[in-house]
């Protein structure tokens, strides 16, 4: 039945030991999803379909963010997709860098889908909630996060699954295009998320799966002339990184640099590096030139048709796909087939994706806080924690500005905030909500009273704004307090007073500073 | 192309919820790579991407399977004119890091000779150049079927490195229109005992007495398709189709008698309406989904989930699938290969063997 030709040929080769496991996935269901691309350019014809599916037997919601990445004239400020949508001599080279959000649920089981350019006002099941809004302005590029979330917050549920189907149609010269890809995932780790809006992508306290330590392209190098026909080859990278904050009141894009290995079948290889912010759309062989003929994506300087590319990333992980362009030459027209990459491996590193408004103590320390030239911290954890105890006092401080102390009677909400470790590590958060029964504004500055101590364990808090400087005394006690384990403490220790109008107060003892620590008692001296 | 008929189309409102236990990574370099759909059939041609990610070289074993019908010029049917199920295969060594390309149609020669890239205007004639990494046959005209590619030692016996990555584009030869996919992977472990019998996942058995040595298929693929017949936004006149290419994970290329897998599709609409239907692929089977469960006037909705799994008594598969959207019978046409999501890891194993190392 069957007819076997067989040729051989062999040579001398070395065994190797496997690779590591993979993070990102784009064959599997998971609980974050990254559209990195969703494009919408009426000029050109393109329109991107999305499709979002619930792989659960059981309703699932979730909470989308539509990052909007466009470009903007550098002068003009109008909306642009290349320097020949400006006025003449103005980049185009700024991100608008909005979000939109939108929730909605879906049922068991459920596929959505919806055109970028429409969004969908309805969904079609009573059991469905929310709506899908459309891009917010044109052109639109930009990129769609979805997580999985419950009460609103996220959710270790790895049932979602996406993909995005860019459509280009032109019926003038009678051309359609199109290509798909599948929505990259992070699959959430069963029962590590804290709730809060920072997921954390790998790393020593990771809630989801980390982003990929490389990524790994096959391609045709760019201008090469494919054998079939004679187009030419071109190819595009699209690229996010893991981290940023996705918050549409103040949205904050992350960024990372892209280092390329590129290697030819000559098995030369190749390096440059490229920033991403917010994202990155481009050319294979415009990334590291201006002149594409000399790109190391070019076969003119790869002297060979197949490549392959190793991407790794400083600062933060990425996310990224890739379309393979075929350019007839004679007239001209395009042809596209998007491909997702593989991953090698998952980053040591932690990613942190903020979906939402930020935590009043996020996972890392805020950067710029109050300080003071004199502190003290004491911790002491009874084995009856009833006795347990704590107080920092921070005196002659930075000034402090009423705008500073926001309205924490009506809706400033603040939070004691612990970190140790040369990489500072969140030990501890004591929630000190707005209320009007626990703040009062004494003639001296502010003042927290709770004598039951039942949120967190913090008791009072005191802050005296004196002229230029400024005094601070928090203490806590009783069972509420957060059982921090004293013994693993490492310097330098770090505590933070943070409210969500911007403000921090915050101290810092280095190893030489602590006066005691042992796993009862934690006692530091020192300041700023 | 060929049309396998489906056994039943049912209308249910059933669903079953089976935890899916862990799978191999398909995204990551692997040690077995399967490119389910290779055309080259006078109407598209395919050009393949194969790559070695490690820094040593290392070696492949490569298995063609022509599916094409015996006779090219009627039409395909499973008794007057069956599949030609031949075997190519051919062994391929790539130095550190190597990618190599070539053309499923033509092959490529173990030439030193071959030149370098030459300049035609702004672009390059590159076909051949680069170090062969050995003779690739050309397939036979009107190949339609698929390529397994198992990484080995020198001498020809499978290890488990992990170290290769493929895809395959495929180019409609008169309108230029390309789709591409990724090449699905398996991924080997510490288990492999270098002979010729490969266990893909599963417990340990007769066949497998140390038990899997790579990782498993998976216990159900998962394809997000758009329903059959609906138009393109925007589009006038367009209709969307689908087909999947089906291959069985279980391959005897010693004996080489074609394994047969039998699957259940359950598909299920935006109003979570399900529907089902059953079918079995012999080697290879590229199917359209034409069949009313994904036609648009019955689902509803603009797409559809559908899950793909093997039977209890079933080996396991894998698959691709290619969109096709068109303006009428003579307008533009455009394709878009996708690779399917995996749930799972089959419970049951699956065998390649290989014909014994000489």
């Amino acid at each position: 039945m069957c007819t076997r030709l067989t040729l051989l040929l062999t040579a001398g080769a070395v065994l190797h030991a496997a690779a590591a496991a993979a993070a990102t996935t784009t064959d599997e269901a998971a609980a974050l999803l990254t559209y990195p691309l969703i494009a919408v350019e009426p000029a050109n014809g393109v329109d991107t379909f999305v499709q979002l599916v619930n792989d659960d037997i059981a309703p699932v919601d979730v909470k989308c963010f539509l990052e909007d990445q466009t470009l903007q004239c550098l002068g003009a400020g109008s909306r642009c997709l290349d320097d020949s949508d400006c006025p003449s001599g103005d980049p185009c080279a700024v991100p608008v860098a909005e979000v939109v959000e939108f929730d909605l649920t879906l049922t068991a089981r459920q596929p959505i889908s919806w055109q970028a350019l429409d969004g969908r006002a309805t969904l079609p099941l009573p059991g469905n909630s929310g709506s899908i809004p459309a891009v917010p302005a044109l052109p639109f590029r930009g990129v769609l996060r979805c997580m999985a979330v419950e009460a609103g917050v996220p959710a270790d549920r790895n049932v979602l699954r996406g993909a995005a189907t860019f459509e280009r149609y032109d019926g003038s010269q009678s051309l359609l295009d199109r290509s798909r890809h599948n929505a990259v995932g992070n699959r959430a780790i069963p029962g590590a998320s804290n709730g809060d809006t920072e997921l954390v992508l790998g790393g020593p306290t990771a809630e989801y799966e980390g982003c990929g330590n490389a990524v790994l392209s096959d391609f045709l190098f760019d201008h090469t002339r494919e054998p079939v026909r004679g187009d030419e080859i071109f190819n595009t990278l699209v690229a996010v990184p893991c981290v940023g904050t996705l918050w549409d009141s103040v949205p904050l894009p992350g960024s990372t640099i892209i280092q390329f290995l590129v290697y030819n079948e000559f098995e030369q290889s190749f390096s440059t590096s490229r920033p991403v912010h917010g994202q990155l759309v481009q050319q294979f062989s415009t990334m590291d030139t201006n002149n594409p003929q000399r790109s190391i994506f070019s076969a003119g300087v790869s002297g060979t048709p197949g490549g392959r590319f190793r991407a790794t990333s400083f600062n933060a992980g990425v996310i990224a796909f890739a379309i393979e362009q075929h350019r007839d030459v004679v007239t001209d027209t395009r042809a596209s087939a998007a491909f997702d990459l593989a991953t090698q491996g998952e980053r040591a590193e932690a990613d942190v994706l903020t979906a939402g408004e930020p935590p009043i103590c996020p996972s890392a320390p805020r950067a710029t806080c109050k300080t003071a030239p004199r502190a003290s911290l004491s911790w002491i954890d009874k084995a009856d924690d009833e006795g347990d105890r704590f107080m920092w006092r921070f005196t002659g401080g930075e000034a402090t500005s009423a705008s500073d102390l926001g309205q924490p009677q009506t809706a400033t909400d603040y939070a004691i905030c612990v970190y140790h470790g040369d990489t500072p590590t969140r030990l501890a958060t004591l929630q000190v909500p707005a209320g009007s029964s626990t703040w009062s504004t004494p003639k001296d500055g502010l003042r927290y009273s709770d004598n039951t101590a039942v949120r967190d364990g913090v008791r009072t808090i005191q802050i005296k704004p004196r002229g230029n400087r400024t005094r601070l005394i928090a203490r806590g006690r009783g069972p509420s307090l957060p059982d921090i384990d004293l013994s693993a403490l490492t310097a330098p220790v770090l505590i933070q007073l943070n409210n969500d109008a911007g403000a921090c107060w915050q101290s810092t003892f280095t190893g030489s500073e602590i006066v005691a620590s042992d796993a009862r008692e934690f006692h530091a001296k020192g300041g700023d | 192309m060929q049309r396998l008929p489906l056994a039943t189309a049912t209308v249910l409102a059933i669903v079953v919820a089976v935890p899916p236990i862990a799978r191999g990574d398909i995204d990551a370099p692997s040690s077995i790579v399967v490119y389910p759909k290779i055309i080259a059939d006078g109407s598209r041609d395919t050009m393949i991407h194969l790559s070695n990610t490690s820094t040593s070289v290392t070696s492949v074993s490569c298995y063609y399977v022509n599916a094409a019908p015996l006779n090219p010029d009627l039409p395909p049917n499973p008794i007057t004119n069956p599949p030609l199920w031949q075997i190519i295969d051919f062994e391929l060594t790539l130095t550190a890091r190597q990618p190599t390309i070539w053309l499923a149609s033509l092959g490529r020669t173990d030439d030193a000779t071959d030149p370098p890239c030459s300049r035609i205007g702004g672009d390059f004639e590159c076909y051949g150049a680069g170090f062969d990494p050995g003779i690739i046959p050309p397939v036979p005209a009107g190949f339609v079927g698929e390529l397994v590619c198992v990484e080995t030692d020198p001498s020809g016996n499978p290890i488990a490195g992990n170290h290769f990555t493929g895809a395959a584009t495929i180019k409609d030869i008169s309108t230029g229109d390309v789709s591409r996919y990724r090449a699905i992977g398996s991924q080997g472990n510490e288990l492999n005992d270098g002979d010729d019998v490969l266990c893909l996942g599963g417990a340990p058995s007769g066949q497998c007495p140390g038990g899997a040595e790579y990782s498993g298929c998976p216990q159900a693929w998962l394809l997000d398709v758009r329903a059959e017949g609906s138009e393109i936004d925007g589009v006038p006149g367009s209709a969307l189709s689908t087909e999947i290419t089906v291959v069985p994970c279980a391959r005897d290329y010693e004996s080489q008698a074609p394994e047969t897998v039998t699957f259940q599709y359950a598909v299920h609409n935006e109003f979570e309406q399900q529907f089902s239907a059953s079918q079995s692929v012999t080697c290879w089977g590229n199917q359209s989904l034409s069949e009313d469960i994904w036609d648009y006037s019955v689902l509803g909705t603009a797409t559809a989930r559908t899950s793909i799994r093997p039977t209890s008594n079933s080996g396991g598969f894998v698959i691709v699938a290619e969109e096709h959207g068109a303006i009428g019978t003579s307008g533009p046409s455009a394709a878009a290969a996708l690779n399917a999501h995996a749930e799972g890891e089959r419970p049951g194993g699956d065998v390649i063997r290989l014909e014994p190392t000489l």
